[in-house]
């Protein structure tokens, strides 16, 4: 979609002012008012009209081709030109009905393609991109968040065949469709989030013609489950594979990946892998070229999906809370409250009652009241935080250090909830990320539950900057501030070849857990956990239960079984609870306790450095 | 008019400031703790009270003198007359606000209610409080010693177009505040305060034509 404000001047021989020439000004002008395609907001305000570079030009798309995965993060791409150099693009995501969601804004970057994630929710219906320049709008877009929305696996082709592509889209049949999507591979997103709805990715090898930021977006998929498979590989850092450098000497771990003979060697990457194949598609020879499109892209049903995402996290989060038990809060809570309304009353009437007719003693029961309120506004903020129940991931992506924060509010805890009663709370929830960039959350929604994504950038960028270690943190409720309800840190790490984890001398209690099936007794067969616990020393025992430090809420959040962990490839977890040595993080101006963290490892052994 | 105002001032501190303090304090204290501080029960008990002191202050004379009889005895101009007791209902409002604003504090602080909602509601408050103190007003003079059933009739009918008529509804002040704090309705609920502080203005200037008429009448 594009939209275009003003046009190349003619050639000066050309123009001849005739005595129409303001009508056909005004009818211009006002023909861009109606038309939407450029607002001048300056005619309104009475600001200057911006110097432009020429004229100016703004376009936008999203998804792939336009195809979207609801629930899922998708990439908005935009482009502007000819907007001076202090242009702005702001992004505006809107409800049905024109409620706003959400507002992002960044420099334009005249000529540039921009990239910004967007979460695509089932109440969004309209994103708006707007060229702004000194509180002016240059040009205007809108783009509906639905129209090309799939629910299923979509999987991203470079470079195939037309046969290649049909053929992947009936890898899942008769079970379900998928999409396959061409696309070239110089525009795949250069933002790891925007990877959250691709299912797999099947090239034929371009050689290194990715960015930088584009190969560390790719790896930081490929490290939470994804499956790249590149044909007509190229050797070393000639082709894809090289240049993302994760050539592994002990590549072709077929047993593993499921691949038969003649279907490429995978090389593991953190919970993903990368199928390399030298040779060209057309060089096969039967159906499919022989091969089985669903092996090689380790295509599963769409819902089993076992990738580790941002969206995976939010569903485990969104289904933890909304189902705790009443926080223990909510008595405190409420005895707080009816405590300081009955100590101002009883002040309000002895100033009454002692003062006369004097007006100074309840001017200062008031004043005195009002100071004591705000005196205590920490401690009740952090108790009640508005009446809801608050619970927060923070996903730090490896490949740009951008912290994407989740916040899921459910109304009726700590206190219960009327819903004639609620009110749109104008006070958002202030988040710091150690000390380096901090965002506030604001509540907006009457239902029973809401969502609000937003995306902040911070300046650091966690593990990933180790060239063998990819990583991720997030965050995952909900533990406890202050006692009351708020979030848990987890945290991701994807080491390769027999990598340690980070150190965590600093962490407190923490346990083990090896995912697998029995092998004998009555249980042979199911799938069981294996605990272990670090003693004091830096020793591991093994033990024959979770831990109950783990809570019960927590470990229905990463119940092995049948929680996060259902369907991740992680063979096992670190999981611990203490003060957060990986994130500095406050919330409400408050520091996060009772942290509860976990690690999905690749490897099937407890930690032998850094942890203990 | 300052004389006015001082004079309204001191008669108000002596007879109507405790009322005032106490009645506030005790409506907001039952509501407030009886729906846990939550701002919307809150900002439509404020309203009641509002609304309340307001008619009180605008009908407000001696026990043993009509409100006519006072104002008349007053050897000043009406319109100096009318700001006078104006200036005084505003900083007898100001007070009222000041007593109530504990318990909208806390409601802000365990609720998350914006400053900015917390201010138009505010902006409300003091609108509907002068449209009722000018309704008062104007029945005061016009009935001598009856609290008056025009004001009553025109706070009814204030209050009560709300049902009848959508593009009334924005000027009652129920439906302003709800609407602030639910954040519906956008511009509407100023709209509708601006259209009560027209109403008011209209009250005040009949108030002060039917003063001058009234002078007129007896010193002819």
């Amino acid at each position: 979609m594009e939209a275009q404000s003003g046009s190349p001047p003619d050639p000066p021989s050309r123009r001849k002012p005739g005595p129409f020439a303001a009508i056909r000004v005004s009818i211009a002008l006002a023909w861009a008012v109606v038309s939407g395609s450029g607002i001048p907001a300056w005619a309104a305000t009475g600001a200057p009209l911006p110097e432009t570079r020429g004229p100016t030009r703004l376009e936008a798309s999203l998804g792939f081709d336009g195809v979207v995965v609801p629930d899922r993060w998708a990439p908005l791409w935009i482009r502007s030109e000819g907007a001076p150099e202090a242009a702005s693009i702001q992004v505006s995501r809107q409800a049905e009905g024109g409620r706003e969601l959400g507002r992002e804004a960044f420099p334009a970057g005249d000529g540039q393609r921009m990239e910004s994630p967007v979460f695509i929710a089932p109440e969004l219906d309209t994103i708006k991109v707007r060229l702004l320049s000194g509180g002016s709008i240059l040009a205007e877009l809108k783009l509906d968040a639905h129209s090309k929305a799939f629910p299923g696996n979509l999987v991203l082709v470079c470079g195939l065949s037309l046969e290649a592509r049909l053929a992947i889209s009936a890898a899942l049949m008769p079970v379900e469709p998928l999409r396959a999507v061409d696309t070239d591979p110089t525009a795949l997103p250069s933002n790891g989030l925007d990877y959250d709805g691709i299912g797999a990715i099947a090239v034929s090898d371009p050689g290194p013609l990715l960015s930088p930021a584009q190969r560390e977006a790719l790896l930081a998929w490929i490290a939470g489950g994804g499956r790249l498979a590149v044909f007509s590989a190229k050797a070393g850092r000639e082709g894809l594979v090289g240049s993302l450098g994760i050539e592994d000497p002990r590549e072709g771990r077929r047993g593993e990946t499921g691949l038969d003979e003649g279907e490429g060697k995978a090389i593991a990457f953190g919970l993903g892998a990368v199928v390399r194949d030298r040779r060209e598609l057309s060089d096969r020879s039967g159906p499919d070229g022989g091969i089985s499109w669903r092996r090689i892209l380790a295509l599963e049903p769409y819902v089993e999906s076992t990738r580790v995402g941002a969206s995976a996290l939010e569903r485990s989060a969104k289904d933890a809370t909304a189902e705790g038990k009443p926080d223990s809060v909510a008595g405190k809570a409420r005895l707080a409250l009816i405590a300081a309304m009955a100590a101002w009353l009883l002040a309000v009437l002895a100033a009454a009652l002692l003062g006369a007719s004097r007006a100074s003693p309840l001017v200062l029961a008031s004043i005195l009241s009002l100071g004591l309120t705000f005196a205590g506004a920490g401690t009740l903020d952090a108790a009640f935080m508005r009446g809801a129940s608050v619970s927060l991931i923070a996903l730090v992506m490896p490949d740009s250090g951008a912290v994407v924060v989740s916040t899921l509010v459910v109304r009726g805890r700590p206190l219960p909830a009327f819903e004639w009663m609620d009110i749109r709370a104008g006070r958002g929830l202030d988040i710091e990320y150690a000390g380096l960039e901090s965002g506030s959350f604001r509540f907006g929604s009457r239902r029973d539950d809401a969502w609000e994504h937003r995306t902040m950038r911070v300046g650091f960028s966690p593990a990933s900057a180790e060239e063998d270690d990819l990583s991720f943190a997030a965050l995952l409720g909900p533990s406890s501030l202050e006692g009351s309800t708020l979030p848990a840190l987890v945290r991701g790490s994807y080491p390769r070849g027999g990598d340690e984890p980070p150190d965590l001398e600093s962490a407190g209690p923490m346990a083990f857990a090896l995912r697998g099936e029995a092998s004998a007794g009555a249980g042979a067969g199911e799938l069981g956990v294996l605990w272990w616990e670090r003693l004091p020393g830096g020793e591991w025992k093994k033990i024959a239960a979770q831990p109950d430090w783990l809570g019960a809420e927590l470990s229905r959040i990463i119940d092995l079984r049948e929680g996060l962990a259902r369907g991740s490839k992680a063979r096992s977890f670190l999981i611990g609870k203490g003060a957060a040595p990986f994130l500095g993080l406050r919330v409400a101006g408050g520091p996060v306790r009772e942290i509860r963290w976990i690690l999905p490892l690749a490897g099937g052994r407890p930690p032998s450095r850094g942890g203990g | 008019m300052f004389a006015f105002m001082l004079e309204a001032l001191r008669d108000w501190r002596e007879r109507r400031m405790r009322p005032v303090a106490l009645r506030s304090a005790v409506a907001m204290a039952v509501v407030g703790g009886a729906t846990l501080a939550r701002p919307l029960p809150l900002a439509l008990c404020a309203v009641v009270v509002f609304i309340f002191h307001g008619w009180k202050e605008g009908s407000s004379r001696p026990p043993d003198m009509d409100a006519r009889s006072v104002i008349l005895a007053f050897p000043l101009r009406p319109r100096e007359i009318v700001a006078g007791k104006s200036l005084s209902a505003l900083a007898a409002w100001a007070f009222a606000a000041l007593v109530v604003s504990p318990p909208l504090a806390l409601a802000d602080i365990a609720w998350g209610l914006g400053a900015s909602a917390l201010a138009a509601c505010f902006l409300s408050w003091l609108v509907a409080y002068f449209a009722s103190f000018s309704a008062a007003f104007l029945s005061s003079l016009v009935f001598s010693k009856s609290d008056g059933l025009p004001g009553i009739l025109l706070l009814a009918l204030w209050l009560g177009s709300a049902f009848f008529s959508p593009a009334w509804a924005e000027s009652n002040p129920f439906v302003q505040v709800w609407n602030i704090l639910k954040a519906e309705g956008g511009a509407a609920p100023f709209l509708g305060m601006g259209a009560c502080v027209l109403v008011s203005a209209a009250l005040l200037s009949a108030t002060a034509w039917l003063f001058a008429f009234l002078r007129r009448g007896r010193d002819a």
